[in-house]
């Protein structure tokens, strides 16, 4: 499962999947996956609910 | 003027051939049936062709007072201008036995990086792999799953004694991919396969989407417990995933096997000028009926459709202990597969490191603790600009040392990391790690050092 979190400096946001922090970078393959999972009507779960 | 009408001329002796001291001038067509020696030189006047059936030795050598050319069959090989310059036309130049290259570069010619499995940062064994596209062992080689149960291997003395016979090439490594827990009849999505990208802006030579788009030639060493065919794919995924197979059979279970396949240029094809996937290079290793039952691509380039992605099914993993090893990748411009580019391991790993960097182990980093202990990150710099901002795991870490202002302190973060946080790019950054308990450092910008391990991904 996706997890968002937010830098905790900067606040940008990405997302943690099984201790993987994936950037919001649209080259990245990792974030490729994270979008098409969302196309499929997924929502990540937020910051504190791990 | 009188004439001479005999049958035969002889000396006075009637023991050999006359003497000529003025010399013979003959203005016919002349025929001698033996050998004919000459004391001085003899000079063609108007003479354009000699005609040997035999060879012709010249004892010192060859001299053109121009270019002296060699043909076969009236097409031009081998020139050496008077200027001395010597060019070869040829599709093909073998020194030795070995293929030398006849078109494109003349070092760095391969295509592929860790071709000879030189790398493994991740490791060298992964067990139990049932799903997914995951990279488990040799950099850049990426394994997916969804049928049966497999270990994947880099093998670091696998060839042993087992080289083919008559070769010069040698590999130390490759990558085994063995089957645990074999599927007899795969549904028919199913499939397991080895997968390597070239980035877009390293295969611009090829010329695709041009007249001039350039033969392509694909060397690897394969061994495999089964004999048969199998099938390697590749796909432009910039040109709506257009496909070429070819298949490649296993003479003989368990021995290693050279494999060349040609790959014709495409000229309506496209490869971006990127950072993205260029070409697709696919060995199939089994698969369910969807991706079985069409045709190889004999006639070039085409449109993908699933039935010829695995035409040839070698169908590795339907039984237990199934093996499949892989070594010696080399995918360059030319119809001929020149001998394997071997270069050192540094070479590859940095080459290898702009798609993973693995923090060799776990050392101590500068590091800082921020936002009053709730979370720690590490100073990093890449040896290599990554391919893109990449995806971080911490893999490990321990104690961190910081001053209090009283001495130096230390202490080892509890519990385990839940988000990790990159505030960098393909160069430098910081990863930022949170979820660690009792930190117990509660002051902003506490820096120190911290033993940690981290990876960085950012494969294609």
């Amino acid at each position: 499962m996706y997890i968002l979190v937010t830098h905790p400096l900067t606040k940008e946001q990405s997302v943690v999947k099984n201790g993987l922090g994936i950037p919001f970078d649209p080259d990245n393959t990792d974030y490729q996956e994270y979008l098409a999972w969302l196309a499929e009507g997924n929502e990540p779960l937020p910051a504190d609910s791990e | 003027m009188s004439k001479i009408q005999v049958n035969e001329i002889v000396n006075h002796f009637d023991n050999g051939s006359p003497d000529c001291p003025r010399g013979l001038t003959v203005t016919g067509v002349s025929t001698f049936s033996g050998s004919v020696s000459i004391g001085g030189t003899l000079t063609y006047e108007d003479v354009t062709n000699i005609d040997s059936v035999g060879i012709i030795t010249a004892q010192q050598g060859l001299d053109a007072p121009t270019d002296l050319v060699l043909r076969t069959g009236g097409t031009e090989r081998l020139r050496v201008t008077s200027a001395g310059i010597t060019s070869v036309t040829t599709d093909s130049l073998v020194v030795n036995g070995n293929n030398y290259p006849a078109t494109g570069a003349l070092s760095n010619r391969n295509l592929i990086i860790n071709g000879a499995m030189q790398v493994a940062q991740r490791g060298d064994t992964v067990s139990n792999i049932t799903s997914g596209t995951t990279y488990p062992t040799a950099d850049r080689y990426r394994f997916d799953v969804s049928m049966g149960t497999w270990t994947s291997d880099r093998m670091t003395n696998s060839q042993g004694n087992t080289y083919e016979s008559g070769s010069t090439e040698r590999f130390r490594n490759s990558i085994r991919l063995t089957c645990t827990t074999g599927e007899t009849s795969p549904a028919a999505t199913n499939n397991v396969k080895v997968v390597y990208f070239v980035e877009g802006q390293d295969a611009q030579q090829l010329d695709y989407g041009t007249s001039n788009a350039k033969t392509t030639t694909c060397s690897f060493w394969v061994r495999s417990s089964k004999t048969g065919t199998g099938t390697l794919e590749l796909i432009q995924e910039d040109n709506s995933d257009k496909q070429f197979s070819a298949s490649y059979t296993i003479y003989a279970a368990n021995t290693w096997e050279k494999k060349v396949i040609t790959i014709p240029g495409d000229s309506s094809g496209v490869i971006n000028n990127d950072n993205g996937r260029g070409l697709d290079l696919i060995w199939w290793l089994n698969s369910g009926s969807t991706f079985t039952g069409g045709t190889q691509a004999t006639g070039g380039w085409r449109n993908l459709v699933s039935a010829n992605r695995n035409s040839d099914n070698l169908a590795i993993g339907s039984a237990n202990n199934d093996e499949w090893f892989l070594t010696g990748v080399q995918l360059e411009v030319g119809t001929r597969a020149t001998p394997f580019e071997h270069e050192s391991y540094s070479q590859t790993l940095l080459k290898c490191q702009r798609y993973y960097y693995r923090h060799p182990a776990q050392r101590y980093r500068p590091a800082l603790v921020d936002g009053n202990g709730s979370y720690m990150g590490a100073f990093v710099t890449h040896p290599v600009q990554m391919r893109t901002s990449p995806s971080i795991t911490c893999i490990s870490f321990n104690v961190f040392y910081y001053n209090t202002g009283s001495g130096n302190a230390s202490l080892v973060p509890n519990g385990s990391i839940t988000n990790v946080v990159y505030s960098g790019d393909e160069l430098t950054g910081i990863p930022n790690v949170t979820g660690i308990s009792n930190i117990g450092v509660a002051r902003d910008q506490q820096t120190g050092q911290w033993q940690c391990q981290f990876d960085f991904s950012s494969e294609l």
